[in-house]
């Protein structure tokens, strides 16, 4: 079990990065999120869903992802991820968690996330949902 | 009731605010403006003097319900023709109204608690008011001349 | 002999406030705290400063309203003040009732700790070192609470001692009553 967890902007800039157990491919996690944008920038607008499940893949790796109304582009790349229902909780729950970041007076939109209460909350959450 | 005018004194003794309601039929004096601040500027010495004169109490006066504050000093003047009854708040603003006889000391007294609260309403919370200067918030005055009307 | 406070700070609370959505009102007060960072390029001291005198402004004129709701007269001694202001005063402008704590021995001191800070939800302070031993994110509660006394003749010294915002373990405002401006006491009042 391993995972990669990218905050895109609207500018498509990296707001917030986290990785669990990502060794073997660590270095190039940014750029296999990166790539697949693309990708999801297509589906967007195709349907008024929020979450994209498995819209691309990179060795045995599969990408997930969740668009916000705010069009902030949350990126999972993973490896044996418990279940699809648990990474569609996580994408809500992360939501929230953004939001809550959102409404800090002295945040602004596409900033890069440094708090560190953030960061551990992203953390419990990927312990609660997948075991990490 | 019948009010016939109020006046709202500052902490210092300065007229804020005057108003006499129906001045044509009311029965009372109108005066020029400058009558009305050397009126105000009396009224408010000789509060003080008389509070000045009443000797301290042991026992306090019974606390009342209104926020009025004015236990010691001037507090009613009796005329042939009206009542004049002076109310004061912790903050030292007094609100002063003159009404028709035979209208109660609480009543009269309700009343100025309700002036006090559209003051705190719509003169304290008007952000262009400036503290202690005269009062020229229209909607303090439509307020006011609603509820002179009601009571 | 001590008044049931707690009751008509509900009472006043429930029947007699206007009330609006606590995000609205919070999000309001950051942006202008945001904003006061930005104008004063992060002088942080600089912010506090205008915190506080945005706040008196605000309680100076507030008292007024608390007196027209409340009807209370003049407080016997400092605790009765302490009692009113946590239990009246807090309740009912911002429907939280901190606690009272640590009076000194003669009275003239206490602080108030706030076990919930309804303008400081949501509220990350900037991460520049600076913000955390700088700022205080809520002082306009300081200068609200210095303008009001001092309207009711009470001459107070008023600062934060602590925020959670900070990384301490709560919030708290200490209060010293610096002298009752007795002078200053309208005539009349027994």
């Amino acid at each position: 079990m391993s995972l990669y967890l990218a905050l895109i902007g609207t500018r498509d800039n990296p707001l917030y990065e986290m990785e669990i157990k990502m060794d073997p491919i660590r270095d190039f996690c940014p750029f296999i999120v990166h790539s697949a944008l693309d990708i999801i920038e297509d589906l967007q607008w195709k349907t008024n869903q929020l979450y994209f499940k498995n819209i691309d893949n990179y060795d045995n790796y599969s990408i997930s992802g969740y668009v916000t109304p705010g069009n902030i582009k949350f990126m999972i790349l993973y490896q044996n991820l418990r279940s699809d229902e648990a990474i569609r909780q996580f994408f809500g729950e992360l939501n929230d968690l953004y939001v809550k970041t959102l409404l800090s007076p002295f945040y602004t939109i596409n900033e890069a996330i440094r708090s560190k209460a953030f960061d551990q909350k992203v953390r419990m959450l990927s312990r609660k949902y997948f075991n990490l | 009731m019948k009010v016939l005018s109020l006046y709202l004194l500052n902490k210092s003794g300065g007229l804020i605010y005057q108003r006499d309601f129906n001045p044509e039929s009311n029965g009372i004096n109108k005066l020029s403006s400058n009558d009305y601040l050397i009126t105000a500027g009396t009224l408010h010495s000789i509060h003080a003097i008389v509070a000045g004169l009443t000797p301290p109490v042991l026992y306090p006066i019974q606390e009342n319900q209104t926020g009025n504050q004015n236990q010691t000093g001037l507090f009613q003047v009796e005329t042939e023709k009206f009542n004049l009854f002076i109310y004061q708040t912790l903050t030292g603003l007094k609100i002063i109204s003159i009404v028709q006889k035979g209208v109660s000391q609480e009543t009269a007294t309700r009343f100025m608690a309700n002036v006090h609260s559209i003051y705190s309403d719509y003169v304290m919370k008007n952000p262009f008011y400036t503290l202690d200067m005269p009062i020229k918030c229209q909607l303090f005055s439509n307020k006011v001349l609603l509820l002179s009307e009601a009571s | 002999m001590s008044k049931p406070y707690k009751l008509i700070g509900e009472d006043v609370y429930k029947n007699r406030t206007e009330k609006i959505n606590s995000e609205l009102f919070t999000l309001t007060y950051g942006s202008v705290v945001a904003q006061l960072c930005r104008d004063y390029n992060n002088d942080y001291k600089k912010v506090n400063e205008q915190l506080e005198s945005m706040g008196y402004n605000i309680g100076i004129r507030l008292i007024e309203e608390f007196l027209a709701k409340t009807n209370f007269g003049r407080c016997i001694n400092f605790k009765e003040t302490a009692e009113i202001i946590s239990k009246v005063g807090f309740k009912m402008f911002l429907n939280t009732t901190p606690t009272v704590d640590n009076f000194s021995a003669d009275g003239k001191q206490f602080n108030l700790i706030l076990e919930d800070n309804p303008l400081a939800e949501f509220v990350e302070l900037p991460d520049d070192n600076k913000a955390v031993k700088e700022l205080w994110y809520s002082n306009v509660l300081v200068g609200v609470l210095k303008g009001a006394l001092q309207m009711v003749q009470l001459d107070v010294d008023v600062s934060f001692v602590k925020d959670i915002l900070r990384g301490d373990p709560s919030t708290e405002i200490k209060l010293r009553l610096n002298k009752i401006l007795k002078d200053e006491i309208p005539a009349g009042e027994d």
